[in-house]
């Protein structure tokens, strides 16, 4: 996954976050999400960001993505300013820095699994040949699946699909945000135990969500995020 | 595909083909140019000796003014005017004639409905223009019906559509005006008709006969007929955008019948000669396989009946031919023992043809000879004959 | 790759929801169908007429009309007229064949001239006898209708007739397959058909073909303008391209149109409320599409495409469906005519042409309506799209936007109506009845505002929670039912607009006619049989009736044909003794001074419609051509008339006989002292030669005229009522199948089925009464204009708008039935399930 410039960018982190500010009006009295936020990630590395429902986890990696916008603050990936992006870069940065992984899969449910992970290479333009698909597929236990449609499938085999399509865009960052939230025990440590090591051969950067604990042993560093501010965990 | 497939594959079929189905525009209606006057003419010719018609009677005493007008029980007649007319600026010569044919298709009317009358009324109207050598015709049909045609007293009037001979004092029908015009030749006339003569009845008081009297139970071929032989005409010609004003001399003649002619009888010949001395001299000639019936009558300058006795001896001496080859007379001389005549009868055009439903030669001509006058000439039955 | 794998994605989405489809597909169908069945049979109305003229007369440009038929009398009196006038009778009225079928018996003069060419020759090559034409009751049918029955030549046919059944024999057959407009036709003799019909004396139109029987030749204007001063005064003469078979019918034929403008927009805000409520049941999918990384840009173009491509289909089906409609409307309308005119045979004329326009319109529309939702979508972030779209209570979604549209629209629209070009007249409704669309949202959290507190200061709250989650649901559920709302309210607002400019120019045009016809009885020359008769009435017939006790005051009148201005209308000559003055109202000016003016000879009054034409008004000058010159004359007065649009110049009876000698007396207007006695005194022997009518008969009649006339507008409507119904219900379903979950967790609250169906129905009730309160105010607006300004720049008169309350409290009700109506079925699903 890791590219030829990527070796020459080290010194520099992949992402910058820098006071980070989002607030949100709430049947009309402002909530403050995240006041003045600060992050850092460097390149390879799998930082695990932990916190109570409800304190901005998702809301920070909503940041991250480009998905919104702070009200303050910048946010650098690869010498870029997310915040002042516009959306039609951050919709390509989307399909070729950025990878996402939800807690609801968000497959498209009109499409099989080999169709989702066309949608997803065409978008990003990257030729892939079906056997590379299939490997990837055999690789995290979905052989067999490929003309499925999202709803024949349970919820671990929809999330190994939603990571496969991840991997397959090759993203300078993943952000995950509870991608096992859906899952019961079992399922997730395998799905995640499989994302992990997929990400770590590719040599990716991964920024995983959760509220589940176990999920820190498979990280680099943990985070956690209170008050509207991360600290080291 | 699946079955679901097929079906919708289908309903779009049906669909477009509905649409086109929809789409087929409506073919407009072709106008025919075939006339279908061929029927007409055999209706007019018909010959058939319908029962319940009424037949001229030798008895019968014309009673005017009710006899101006039309007789709806005998199932033809006619209304003729010729006349022969003299630009006032120029001097040229105009011959013009005006006739309205009533044929009844049924002896009774019985319906209240006045389009069911059984009366088919058919004009004729002819312009010869002497000097420029060119004859016009011009024909109009109509049905009685609700006042397309008839005739009315009260005043007296006789029309078809815009065809009107109308006599301007009640009672009488002449002086009267007569009007025409036809859009599509472009030519008519507003003519005012004053008698110079009284009223002549021919034949026996207005009998007619038009054969040698036969046997009873056998058709008489005779007509009621009386004629003005002398009114004095004046007033305008149109030709186009052209007025001309005119004077002269007409000849008007009311016929009803209900058979012409008989088995055997092909047609006639009729002149209507207005000699200089005053004179005026009716000679029909009907022509048959058994030999010719003659009538004749000569009303004297007052107009009174004058005798006429002998067989005329007419010789045709030129003949003329249309473009389809039908031979009509073209020149005749009569000779008459009395009242003492040798003529030469002229057309004053030999093409004076009218080619219409019905065909027949009409048209304006001079006496020479032992008298000098002028006149109109018909001739029936050459069509057939060749 | 990717679209096509959007277009997989999208279409499989509506594949697996089979009533999302139907709905959408639905929906864009109806509005095309409402559109095209009343385009359709308003052209198809107007084409019947030449077609069925042209059929008879090939090459004919002109008829000749009248309500009620022509007299026979008046044919015969043109066909003896000097100028040759190549007219051709028609008599037509439907007939009935044993099965129930109908056939259009035509009746030909055979033995004129120029038809006998035409329909006659046609006659005689299928075989027929000249006695039995004209003599027995002989018919000709087209040949595939005779083989269809079963006949044969020599056959008996009974028919239904108007004077009821008749047995007549099948003389021939008309080849109908190279003509297929023949095949409805039953052909016979003028004669024998009028003893069928019961007007044995009247005539349904004439023809007038082209002179010099060339169909290239037309009648130079001097010609026809000879020929309209030839016809009594309600009859006219018309081109066939655009046959408007009476003044009241071209009203009518106008008001339509104005319906059918009215009803594209309602098709439009269908399709859009279709379009919208589809894209809203697909946010999910948008969203994992947006989520995948298709930006915006694509979305929109892809949704825009997919919206083109389902239109297409939809609209091809609306077209289909708006063919069944207007065939069915299409008898309505053409006998709602029929008081004017016999009708002729109804054929619905459809093209190419016709079907690119509505498949076109149809797509346009939906692109039109399409395009601002789904630009609303694609702008929306991907994770707006994953929230459900369901308001905050108390919210008014981008206030600042309504506000400026409302601050923009209003005097930009208002600006518009009062310009004097129809078209900135019906832009400037167009945008009223968005602004109306605008307000439903506010109005709605209004009124469901007013009903939270309603409830809860009553107590009635405290009991019975359910009423309050009536209103406040349907705050909630506004994105999902702005749709609706917008669709019933426009069909009720159209509904109650023509309603109230038809019960307004009814009231105008009645008092109109009270008025004017204020005399008890009119007098005019007969048409007589033969010629030689002198036209117009004699001068010793008024000398006569002056001297008679009976009578107060007569009016003498007659008529010249003018051209003015491009113009062709007739100026009157008219007396105004003191009793005939109240016939006419004014538009300004004091009546003694005017009619001074009047007497005077030298002034002239002008109608309405004549004024507003020339932009002249009382006190100016009009220049009058006359024999001797152009005159001007003072406009003395500007009086309303509905008469003609095409306008009026009345001049002193005095005056008009120096300017015009020639011409006769043309009628005569009697008042008597006593009106009671007007009808033993038209019987008069003094009054027997002449044609004699009395005003009431004439009221009355015109009454039904008008009746009749406007009966295809209450069709209309109810058309409109059905498929906003229609419109509503799928929605109301699209609604509940949405709110499943939130039903779902109702029921397991608690709730029964009979409360579940009770709070869909009740909420159905209150957007019902929200758009049904808009109406009423947009209704009346639109009525409004149509009466007063529509009405004034078409046609000239003015129409005043009349109020009435109850119109109002009828459309509302009307809607909230609807509403009710259409939540019935959602309902009983829910209290099924």
């Amino acid at each position: 996954m890791m590219n030829a410039t990527t070796a020459s960018t080290q010194q520099r982190p992949l992402l910058q976050a820098h006071g980070l500010v989002k607030t949100y009006l709430a049947h009309g009295v402002q909530q403050s999400v995240l006041s003045g936020l600060d992050l850092t990630l460097e390149a390879g590395e799998i930082v695990v960001l932990q916190g109570p429902s409800g304190e901005g986890k998702s809301t920070l990696l909503n940041l991250l993505a480009g998905l919104d916008r702070p009200d303050a603050g910048e946010i650098w990936l690869k010498g870029e300013d997310l915040a002042q992006a516009a959306e039609a870069r951050l919709c390509q940065l989307r399909r070729q820095s950025i990878g996402l992984v939800f807690q609801f899969f968000n497959l498209v449910p009109t499409l099989t699994v080999t169709e989702n992970l066309q949608l997803t290479l065409s978008l990003c333009q990257r030729v892939t040949h079906q056997a590379e698909i299939a490997t990837l597929l055999a690789q995290v236990g979905l052989t067999g699946k490929a003309a499925m449609f999202p709803q024949q499938l349970s919820g671990g085999e929809q999330q190994r699909v939603a990571i496969v399509r991840t991997l397959l865009q090759q993203p300078a960052l993943i952000l995950a945000d509870e991608p096992t939230g859906n899952l019961d025990r079992n399922n997730a440590e395998r799905v995640m135990a499989l994302f992990v090591e997929q990400v770590r051969q590719r040599q990716g950067t991964l920024l995983l969500a959760t509220h589940d604990v176990s999920l820190t042993a498979l990280a680099d560093r943990c985070l956690r995020l209170e008050n509207g501010r991360l600290r080291d965990d | 595909m699946k079955p679901r497939q097929w079906l919708g594959l289908l309903m779009v079929l049906l669909l477009g083909l509905m649409l086109v189905w929809l789409a087929r525009e409506p073919s407009d209606v072709q106008s025919s140019n075939t006339p279908a006057t061929s029927l007409l003419s055999q209706l007019l010719t018909d010959r058939s000796q319908q029962p319940g018609w009424a037949q001229a009677r030798p008895d019968y005493r014309l009673q005017f003014p009710a006899d101006h007008l039309a007789h709806n029980r005998f199932s033809i007649e006619w209304w003729y005017l010729t006349a022969n007319l003299t630009a006032v600026e120029t001097g040229e010569h105009y011959g013009a004639q005006f006739t309205l044919f009533r044929r009844g298709l049924a002896p009774t009317d019985s319906s209240a409905n006045r389009w069911q009358q059984p009366q088919l009324y058919m004009g004729h109207m002819a312009l010869t223009d002497t000097a420029a050598g060119q004859h016009r015709s011009a024909q109009r049909f109509s049905r009685q019906g609700p006042g397309l045609a008839g005739s009315t007293a009260q005043p007296l009037a006789v029309w078809l559509e815009n065809w009107q001979l109308q006599a301007e004092q009640p009672q009488q029908l002449f002086p009267a005006r007569l009007q025409a015009w036809d859009r599509q030749q472009q030519f008519g006339y507003q003519l005012r008709l004053t008698p110079d003569k009284p009223m002549l009845l021919q034949g026996q008081q207005g009998y007619s006969a038009k054969h040698a009297a036969v046997g009873p139970g056998q058709p008489q071929g005779a007509s009621h007929y009386y004629s003005y032989t002398r009114l004095a005409v004046s007033g305008t010609l149109r030709k186009g955008e052209q007025r001309i004003e005119v004077r002269g001399q007409a000849w008007y003649d009311h016929e009803w019948t209900s058979s012409t002619l008989v088995e055997g009888q092909q047609g006639w010949d009729w002149f209507a000669l207005q000699l200089d001395d005053g004179r005026d001299l009716t000679v029909i000639r009907v022509r048959g396989e058994q030999g010719d019936h003659w009538q004749l009558s000569l009303a004297g300058p007052d107009g009174a009946p004058l005798p006429v006795s002998g067989l005329p001896h007419l010789t045709v001496t030129q003949h003329w031919r249309s473009d389809d080859g039908v031979q009509y007379p073209a020149r005749w001389r009569l000779k008459l023992a009395q009242p003492a005549l040798d003529i030469q009868i002229k057309p004053r055009l030999a093409d004076q043809e009218m080619k219409q439903l019905v065909r027949y030669w009409e048209g304006a001509v001079t006496v020479s000879g032992s008298h000098r006058g002028q006149g109109y000439v018909e001739l029936t039955g050459y069509d057939q004959t060749d | 790759m990717t679209s096509r794998l959007l277009l997989r994605a999208s279409l499989r989405s509506l594949y697996q929801q089979p009533l999302q489809l139907c709905m959408l597909l639905a929906g864009i169908m109806l509005g095309i169908a409402v559109v095209t069945a009343m385009q359709l049979s308003t052209q198809s109305a107007r084409l019947s007429y030449q077609y069925a003229s042209q059929q008879l007369a090939s090459g004919a440009r002109y008829q000749i009309r009248s309500a009620g038929g022509i007299a026979a009398s008046v044919y015969a009196r043109l066909k003896r007229a000097p100028e040759q006038w190549p007219l051709l009778p028609v008599v037509e009225f439907p007939v009935q064949l044993p099965g129930g079928e109908q056939l259009q018996l035509t009746g030909l003069d055979f033995l004129a001239e120029q038809q006998l060419r035409t329909a006659g020759q046609r006659v005689f090559s299928g075989g027929g006898s000249w006695n039995a034409t004209l003599l027995q009751s002989a018919v000709w049918l087209g040949e595939s209708t005779a083989q269809q029955l079963g006949l044969m030549l020599g056959d008996q046919l009974t028919l239904t007739t108007p004077v009821g059944e008749r047995s007549l024999k099948l003389a021939g057959t008309l080849d109908d397959r190279t003509q297929p407009l023949l095949a409805q036709r039953i052909l016979m003799d003028m004669g024998q058909a009028l003893a069928l019909s019961n007007q044995p004396e009247v005539l349904s139109y004439l023809l007038l073909p082209p002179p010099q029987g060339s169909a290239i030749a037309r009648w130079p204007e001097v010609m026809l303008q000879k020929l309209r001063s030839q016809l009594p005064p309600d009859t006219h003469l018309q081109p066939l391209e655009n046959p408007q078979p009476a003044r009241l019918g071209d009203a009518l034929y106008f008001n339509l149109n104005a319906m059918a403008l009215l009803a594209l927009l309602l098709g439009t805000l269908i399709v859009l409320s279709a379009v919208w409520l589809s894209l809203l049941q697909r946010r999910p999918l948008f969203a994992a599409l947006r989520l995948a990384g298709v930006s915006g840009r694509q979305l929109y173009g892809f949704l825009l495409l997919e919206t083109l491509v389902l239109a297409g289909l939809a609209s091809a089906a609306g077209l289909a469906l708006g063919v069944v409609i207007a065939d069915q409307l299409l008898p309505l309308l053409v006998q709602s005519q029929a008081a004017f005119t016999a009708p002729p045979l109804a054929r619905l004329s459809l093209n190419w042409g016709d079907i690119i326009r509505f498949g076109l319109l149809g797509c346009g529309s939906a692109l039109l309506a399409a395009a601002w939702p789904c630009w609303q979508l694609a702008r929306q972030s991907p994770l707006a799209l994953q929230a459900a779209p369901v308001a905050a209570l108390n919210e008014v979604k981008r206030p600042l936007v309504l506000r400026g549209a409302v601050l923009v629209l209003m005097p930009l629209a208002i600006v518009l109506v009062m310009q004097s070009q129809l078209l900135a007249v019906y832009l400037g409704t167009g945008l009223l009845a968005l602004l109306a669309a605008l307000l439903t949202t506010p109005l709605l959290q209004g009124l469901a505002a007013v009903c939270v507190v309603l409830i809860q200061r009553s107590g009635v709250g405290a009991r019975h929670p359910l009423l309050l989650m009536v209103p406040r649901d349907c705050l909630r559920q506004q994105v999902y039912s702005k749709g609706v709302m917008w669709v019933l309210m426009l069909a009720l607002s159209v509904s109650l607009a023509v309603t109230g400019m038809t019960d307004s120019f009814h009231t105008a045009f009645q008092g109109w006619i009270g008025q004017r016809l204020n005399a008890q009885v009119y007098t005019s020359p007969p048409d007589r049989d033969a010629p030689g008769q002198k036209a117009g009435l004699s001068t010793m017939l008024v000398e006569q009736l002056l001297t008679d006790p009976q009578v107060k005051a007569v009016a003498r009148r007659a008529r010249q044909p003018l051209t003015l201005a491009g113009l062709s209308l007739f100026i009157y000559g008219v007396d105004f003794p003191p009793a005939a003055r109240t016939a006419y109202q004014f538009r300004q000016g004091d009546s003694e001074t005017l009619w001074q003016g009047f007497q005077s000879g030298s002034e002239v009054l002008i109608s309405e419609p004549l004024a507003n034409h020339l932009q002249l008004g009382r006190g100016d000058y009009l220049s009058l051509p006359l024999v001797s010159g152009e005159q001007s004359f003072k406009i003395a007065g500007v009086y309303y008339d509905y008469g003609s649009y095409q306008g009026q110049v009345l001049i002193s009876y005095p005056a008009f006989q120096r300017h015009w000698p020639e011409v006769p007396l043309g009628g005569i207007r009697l008042y008597l002292h006593n009106p009671d006695q007007a009808e033993s005194f038209a019987r008069q022997p003094v009054l027997k030669p002449y044609e004699v009518r009395l005003a009431g008969p004439i009221i009355r009649r015109s009454e039904q005229l008008f009746e009749q006339t406007f009966l295809i507008t209450d069709a209309l409507q109810l058309l409109l009522l059905v498929v906003a119904l229609v419109a509503m219900v799928s929605n109301l379903l699209a609604l509940q199948l949405h709110r499943q979950p939130e039903l779902q967790r109702y029921r397991a609250l608690g709730l029964s089925r009979a409360m579940r169906a009770g709070l869909l129905m009740g909420q159905a009730l209150l957007l019902a009464f929200s758009a049904g309160l808009l109406a009423w105010l947009l209704g009346e607006l639109m009525a409004w204009l149509l009466a007063e300004r529509v009405q004034l720049l078409a046609f000239g008169w003015t129409v005043p708008w009349q109020f009435a309350p109850e119109r109002g409290l009828i459309a509302l009700l009307l809607g909230l039935i609807v509403a009710l109506l259409a939540a019935l079925y959602p309902a009983f699903k829910e209290v099924k399930s």
